[in-house]
């Protein structure tokens, strides 16, 4: 996630983090298939899911795995 | 849709959902003040109930926000436990109200379908369906209430819609139908289910079996609590775990997915989008700012060197009213009461001391309401993400910003909140710290010292010197909390993996100013409270302990004593001879010789508070205390003060009230000033001041604080620990900075 610019949409593919950090990203909306809306980029992620906006440590969106939003 | 249910003397209702979905605004509008808070039984987490006044009356339970009957830390577990029934003496609600934010339904109709799994009746109330409409989404309430099967009520909480008809709901006879599971989870995890859930059977009501096993099979600190309970569900649980992993089979998600995949289909039916949710918002054009990479901290700084120079200047006019009020109290106590030792207890005890804390009570009130802003307007959950750079520096994650920054408040309800932290050693690590924060409680002995040996001034013309010592406290207390942090993690938790931090950032809000006051005047009754208890108590000790034994005077004291005595008399006699009435005279004579009367006064009283217990105490650890610059009677207040800070007010008002040199002066500081040790120099300097006001950021004293604290680490050994590298901290830093500051000639 962290390789992507500020104002694309990605769609997670895959999360490499331990069962409870992705229990509970998924519970945030972070989930496979699930777009998501890149809204910062720097020493944390700033994501848009929804209406809602989460904010990820760089180091666990880096082990948060997605690809470009088809058009 | 709707079955009779025997209707109960009070009918219980759970209110459930996320955070930040206004599930707390809900609960204050149904409940107005009829609220009790508590803890649950065995645990601190807080328990809020409130009644639903009106026939039939309905408790409304109002339950820790969480985003999943999942649990991960302990008040999402308290969410769960409640609407199981698994907490001793509370039986599963009647009734379960799952609070939803309307624009964000897919994430919030996760925890929608976990509840309706648990066999309760339910009903969702769609709040914040202005903000919906807002950003573009509609949804089609008739619709969301057949694909849900639960009744759905539309709310806007913030402009008080829909809890007409929320309470109606609420008050019917009728419940709604208990709620039946619509989603379907991956066929190999489903065939293990009826095993598991038969070893249930009489344990668990038939309703609840299935989402326990759920639970079970993903969550160990669930599975944990049946090791002993029933071994063999333990065991079975454990096998069918070996036998999904030998099987490949992607069962920690199973569930998620499960239910994912029949609430994304709902979703798509019932929302209807108009504009495309990749538009950024009010909220994130302020992020852009306020949370910055470079400006975010700086403005966070500012922002609470504003908070700290309003609280000590704003106060002012309201404790000089409060001040003024409590010394005519205490002169028409006197006045009314005739002469003695109670008179005494209660003027110089109880009114001098309960009333010298409830002075810094304004203060207390302003430093609650900007955190009840910060909070509310959401910008408390702003400054857990931009700390978190500087967190993670120290081994924490910003998740711990919220627990310090409640410490500002009290310590207690900062331990507390660590409880939300999912990580067992970032919570230790931040209950050992979190007393450093300084909290109000700190607050009256920051302000009497600074007050009172400080300069005035300005800096720049917009802060003053003692609004930037003031803050100059707050800042080493934070940066000491950071750097214990860092040792702790470095030396002492330094196993296991690097913190995990993902939160959500809620919108902006306008702050509601209303329940900004009702938490800001809840939070400070609680602290008058205990002051009250504490302090009165505190008080009349302290009293006793400065009054007894009474020591005999010395010949030579009382001989002094019987001269001014006789002088006075001769002096009233020779006016009399001119012609002057009695009560003239002695009125003239007693002005005449104020200054001496008020003088030895003092040398008497000063001589009985030395030989009593206190005095007694406060000689006994002056050797160690001394050295930092505290004579006996600091050492006194310091010794009184390790059950709770502020007691150091109250004590120094009863040491001095006692002692008082001047009984027209009724500021406490100003006594201090002019107390002198027995060569004239001065007892208090502005070295010795910044000494006590050092000693006081870091050492732990208060009793509540480590109660807490063995409560929340289950033994005596994390509470020991912190009192004594707070205590050592305290002694250390006080000590290089007098001995320092004498160096340098600054004694």
């Amino acid at each position: 996630m962290t390789s992507f610019a500020c104002g694309v949409v990605v769609q997670l593919a895959f999360l490499a983090l331990l069962p409870a950090e992705a229990a509970r990203l998924r519970e945030l909306g972070i989930r496979e298939g699930s777009p998501i809306h890149i809204l910062r980029n720097h020493d944390s992620l700033v994501c848009g899911v929804d209406a809602s906006r989460v904010v990820l440590r760089k180091e666990v969106a880096q082990h948060v795995f997605a690809v470009l939003q088809p058009a | 849709m709707a079955e009779t249910v025997p209707l109960q003397i009070v009918r219980r209702v759970a209110l459930v959902g996320n955070p930040n979905v206004g599930k707390t605004t809900v609960f204050n509008l149904l409940t107005g003040m009829r609220q009790k808070v508590g803890n649950y039984p065995g645990v601190t987490v807080e328990r809020k109930v409130g009644r639903l006044a009106g026939e039939p009356p309905v408790d409304i339970i109002d339950l820790p926000g969480t985003y999943s009957l999942s649990p991960k830390s302990a008040d999402e577990r308290i969410a769960y436990d409640v609407l199981m029934g698994h907490l001793e003496g509370e039986t599963s609600p009647d009734l379960v109200v799952c609070v939803v934010d309307a624009s964000n339904l897919e994430r919030n109709l996760y925890l929608v379908s976990q509840v309706m799994d648990t066999g309760l009746p339910c009903l969702v109330a769609l709040n914040m369906t202005d903000a919906a409409e807002e950003a573009g989404l509609h949804v089609d309430v008739a619709k969301l209430e057949q694909e849900l099967g639960v009744p759905v009520l539309p709310l806007v909480a913030s402009r008080n819609e829909g809890i007409g008809k929320l309470k109606y709901r609420m008050r019917q006879e009728s419940l709604p139908e208990p709620a039946r599971p619509r989603w379907d989870i991956m066929p190999v995890v489903e065939e293990g289910l009826p095993f598991l859930t038969d070893h249930l059977d009489g344990i668990l009501p038939e309703h609840g079996r299935r989402i326990e096993v759920l639970q079970c099979l993903t969550n160990d600190a669930m599975l944990d609590h049946w090791a002993r309970r029933l071994p063999a569900f333990h065991a079975a649980i454990l096998a069918e775990r070996e036998r999904l992993e030998g099987l490949r089979a992607p069962y920690q998600q199973a569930e998620i997915m499960g239910r994912y995949n029949w609430i994304s289909p709902v979703v798509a039916r019932v929302v209807q989008r108009s504009k495309a949710d990749t538009e950024l918002t009010v909220s994130d054009r302020i992020d852009a700012v306020l949370t910055h990479r470079f400006a975010g901290p700086v403005l966070f700084a500012l922002l609470l060197l504003l908070i700290f120079q309003a609280v000590f200047t704003w106060a002012t006019p309201a404790m000089d009213w409060i001040e003024a009020g409590v010394v005519s109290l205490g002169d028409v106590v006197r006045g009314a009461a005739p002469s003695g030792m109670l008179t005494d207890l209660l003027v110089d005890g109880v009114i001098a001391g309960v009333g010298n804390v409830a002075v810094f009570l304004p203060q207390i009130l302003l430093l609650f309401f900007f955190l009840g802003l910060m909070e509310d307007t959401g910008y408390m959950a702003r400054s857990a993400f931009i700390m978190d750079r500087i967190m993670s520096k120290v081994g924490l994650s910003g998740g711990s910003v919220v627990p310090l920054l409640s410490s500002f408040a009290c310590a207690i309800p900062g331990i507390m909140a660590a409880r939300t932290l999912a990580n067992p050693r970032d919570r230790l690590i931040t209950i050992m710290v979190a007393p450093l924060m300084s909290c109000s409680a700190r607050l009256p002995v920051y302000t009497l010292f600074i007050a009172a040996f400080l300069p005035t001034g300005t800096i720049l013309g917009i802060l003053t010197w003692q609004g930037v010592a003031m803050f100059s406290m707050y800042l080493l207390g934070t940066v000491m909390a950071f750097v214990a942090a860092f040792v702790l993690r470095r030396f002492v938790f330094n196993k296991g993996d690097s913190s995990f931090f993902a939160m959500e950032l809620p919108p902006y809000r306008m702050p509601r100013f209303r329940q900004i006051l009702w938490r800001m005047v809840d939070r400070s009754k609680a602290f008058v409270v205990r002051a009250g208890k504490i302090i009165f108590g505190m008080s009349i000790i302290l009293w006793v302990a400065a009054t007894f034994p009474r020591a005999e005077l010395t010949p030579e004291l009382a001989q002094e004593a019987r001269i001014l005595e006789v002088r006075k008399a001769e002096r009233v006699e020779g006016l009399k001879a001119t012609g002057m009435s009695t009560e003239e005279a002695a009125l003239l004579i007693d002005e005449q010789f104020a200054e001496e009367d008020t003088a030895l006064d003092a040398r008497i009283a000063s001589f009985r508070i030395e030989r009593s217990v206190i005095g007694w105490m406060g000689h006994a650890l002056e050797p160690v205390m001394r050295p930092l610059g505290f004579d006996w009677k600091i050492s006194a207040g310091i010794i009184s003060a390790f059950a709770a800070r502020e007691v150091i007010i109250s004590a120094l008002a009863t040491l001095y009230s006692v002692g008082d040199a001047d009984e027209d002066s009724p500021l406490l500081r100003e006594q201090l000033k002019a107390d002198t040790y027995e060569d004239g120099s001065p007892v208090y300097t502005p070295l010795v001041a910044v000494s006590l006001l050092v000693f006081f950021v870091l050492a732990l004293q208060c009793m509540s604080t480590l109660a807490i604290a063995r409560r929340e680490t289950n033994s005596w050994k994390w509470p020991a620990v912190m009192w004594l590298y707070m205590t050592g901290l305290a002694y250390l830093f006080s000590l290089v900075i007098y001995q320092g500051g004498q160096a340098l000639g600054w004694g």
